[in-house]
């Protein structure tokens, strides 16, 4: 079964003068269980991708088009609002970027959890916990038992005092614990993980990957990994989408990825890692920057940054191939370039 | 809140308090050539001039204008201390505190009222243009709030005092006096009080209103675009627990502010008002006071306007740090 399938997504902003298409017709399927990373540059549609999965952008100004979006099998694509809000944070929930904007600044971090357990956490007298629980039972107290729980679970000490703590006066990586606490609380099939660790400085995000990773594989639940980051990837990711300016330029398994990379962005991008092997000195850079999203180029959106582009790449805009089983590319060239590069 | 840093903002709001009577009392006492002059008899004709002295400084003497400047502000200090304000020169000589008294409750019917009823009203209808953000509910307070800036409230007091007042004869222009002094709290009475305040309250409360409301606007739409409305919404909860639970929690505290500095202008904020209407308050008051050279009210109601001012902001302070758990006072981060 897949977690998620989409099929043809669009997005498109409309703005003075013209449009911002954000989002070209886009696929994504994850199966139940394994975790896709969509990587690419800042801009390049990938939270506006995730915002989409959740229904959740604001409908004006947005434009969204969508052929198919399933999750779990269960069709979402024309569930209102209303129906939405029983999915959110039950079936697919959303980890976010900065923990501490993603947090209410007045509101005590248990009882941001409770809400969740409260909104969807079917609190009843069966599910309370012991046999002195079940005697005083409350949904309140339940809900605020299973947070402690949530809170348990993703390493936090002194679950029952952190319950009280406003979110100012947590750190850093203790705020992302809540948020994928948070995220967890319900169980759902799907988490959507919107740059996880970018606000975090690099021993803390190894933590929290960690903690992501684990709780994913012992809840067997699917993830897609929102990032810019190609090293945490690494480590997390089956599959792999790069995403550039609003098309996925190539989609592999992630070993395929990093062992032969087909899409001269994929290498640049490659390219850019730090590595503690690394004996070139410096890294490579990919000129200049992703294309102005009202005045993409013509042909590959890519083309003005590639060193291997062609007249045909200035005009056409190249389909997405499927050299082999599972995997997925965008360019014109990848046989020529990769043939040149043995 | 630490209690060290309570009690610092206590000491610190009586110094300023000091400050303000030091201020309050020289002031008035600047460049005026003698203030008891208008008291002095005339003198006759059959009085020396040594003899006339006598007369004036006995007059200084029961005004307590005596002495030099600084002496007598030794002096109103020690009264003040024993929380004696002074009597007014009025006739009947009645003590400062008396008249304050009397006039406090007028001014506190007008500005109370008009400050909660600008504060639900205006929340109401900024949350609203807020969630009609663009459209005519918005837009129609953009107006307004254009509208009530231009034109200050005295202006729009007047327009009513004469089209609702003095042409249409819908509400009385001018206060009944006998409103105040025969007031026996029966229900006549009250609403009596009530019929007589209405073109005040109103001709204040529309600068209310609308600023209350584009500020509720403003901080509802800046709320809106925090991220931790996404994450609420991510979670699933339902318009109104995102509306209620996060967005107007979080939209609320700048409305605090704006509401604890309303309270400290309780009770000089309607003097002009008090005046167009012929309000028997505090801004009538100390009008009347200034017009009488009359110096102990005077400077008792500026020592009262500013005793309460100063209270009100303290109090907001506290309040705000129990609203928002970011703000903890005194504590160096």
């Amino acid at each position: 079964m897949k977690a998620l399938e989409v099929k043809n997504l669009k997005v498109i902003f409309p703005i003075e003068g013209g449009i911002v298409r954000a989002v070209e017709g886009i696929d994504i399927e994850i199966e139940q269980g394994q975790c896709a990373a969509i990587v690419g540059e800042s801009g390049c549609g990938k939270s506006v991708t995730s915002l989409a999965v959740m229904k959740l952008l604001s409908t004006p100004p947005a434009i969204m088009r969508v052929d198919k979006l399933e999750l779990g099998g269960v069709d979402i694509k024309e569930l209102s609002d209303k129906q939405m809000q029983k999915v959110r944070g039950k079936d697919v929930s959303m980890v976010f970027q900065d923990a501490l904007t993603a947090l209410n600044p007045v509101m005590t971090v248990g009882k941001q959890i409770d809400e969740i357990f409260l909104a969807h956490g079917n609190l009843n007298f069966e599910t309370a916990g012991e046999e002195g629980e079940k005697k005083r039972f409350n949904r309140k107290k339940e809900a605020k038992r299973r947070t402690i729980e949530a809170l348990k679970l993703v390493g936090i000490s002194d679950a029952e005092m952190r319950y009280k703590a406003y979110p100012h006066q947590l750190s850093g990586g203790m705020r992302q614990r809540v948020l994928i606490a948070m995220a967890f609380a319900c169980n759902p099939n799907l988490i959507i993980a919107d740059e996880p660790t970018t606000a975090l400085d690099v021993t803390i995000q190894a933590q929290v990957l960690d903690i992501l990773k684990d709780l994913q594989k012992k809840q067997n639940t699917s993830l897609m990994l929102i990032t810019h980051d190609l090293s945490i990837v690494m480590n997390m990711a089956d599959e792999i989408y790069v995403m550039y300016s609003g098309k996925i330029v190539e989609r592999a398994k992630t070993r395929d990825l990093f062992v032969r990379p087909l899409h001269p962005y994929t290498m640049g991008l490659l390219g850019a890692i730090a590595r503690l092997d690394d004996e070139r000195g410096r890294f490579v850079q990919i000129p200049s920057s992703l294309p102005c999203p009202f005045r993409k180029p013509t042909g590959c959106y890519f083309h003005p940054r590639c060193q291997y582009a062609t007249d045909k790449c200035r005009q056409e805009m190249p389909v997405l191939e499927q050299p082999e089983g599972g995997r997925y590319v965008r360019c014109w060239r990848y046989k020529e370039i990769e043939y040149a590069k043995k | 809140m630490k209690a060290s840093y309570v009690i610092k903002r206590i000491l610190l709001t009586i110094f300023i308090f000091f400050v303000v009577v030091t201020l309050c009392f020289f002031i008035p006492r600047i460049g005026v050539t003698d203030p008891a002059s208008r008291y002095y008899p005339p003198q006759s004709a059959t009085m020396t001039d040594e003899e006339y002295e006598i007369i004036k400084e006995l007059t200084r003497k029961q005004y307590g204008l005596d002495g030099t400047t600084f002496e007598q502000y030794i002096r109103y200090m020690g009264q003040l201390f024993q929380g004696d304000l002074g009597t007014s020169y009025q006739s009947g000589s009645p003590s400062v505190i008396d008249c304050i008294a009397e006039c406090l409750p007028w001014t506190l019917v007008l500005s109370v009222t008009n400050l909660l009823i600008s504060l639900v009203i205006g929340v109401i209808i900024g949350t609203m243009a807020a969630w009609k953000r663009g459209r005519w509910q918005d837009k129609a307070l953009l107006n307004a709030s254009t509208f009530t800036t231009a034109l200050p409230s005295f202006f729009i007091a007047l327009l009513l005092s004469f089209y609702l007042g003095f042409e249409w004869e819908i509400f009385p222009a001018y206060t009944d006096q006998n409103m105040v002094s025969g007031f026996d709290w029966s229900w006549q009475a009250i609403s009596t009080v009530m019929y007589n305040a209405a073109l005040p309250i109103f001709s204040m409360a529309i600068g209310g209103i609308v600023s209350y409301g584009q500020s509720t606007r403003n901080s509802v739409i800046a709320v809106s675009g925090d991220e931790f409305i996404l994450t609420a919404k991510a979670k699933g909860l339902s318009n109104n627990k995102v509306i209620y639970g996060h967005t107007l929690r979080n939209a609320m505290l700048p409305i605090v502010t704006q509401f604890g500095m309303n309270i400290s202008g309780l009770i000089g904020g309607s003097v002009v008002i008090e005046k167009i209407f012929n309000w028997n308050g505090m801004g009538t008051l100390f009008l009347t006071a200034n017009g009488n050279n009359d110096y102990p009210l005077m400077m008792g109601i500026m020592i009262f306007m500013s005793a309460f001012a100063l209270v009100a902001n303290l109090l907001t302070d506290f309040v705000y740090s129990l609203l928002d758990p970011r703000v903890t006072l005194g504590e160096r981060r």
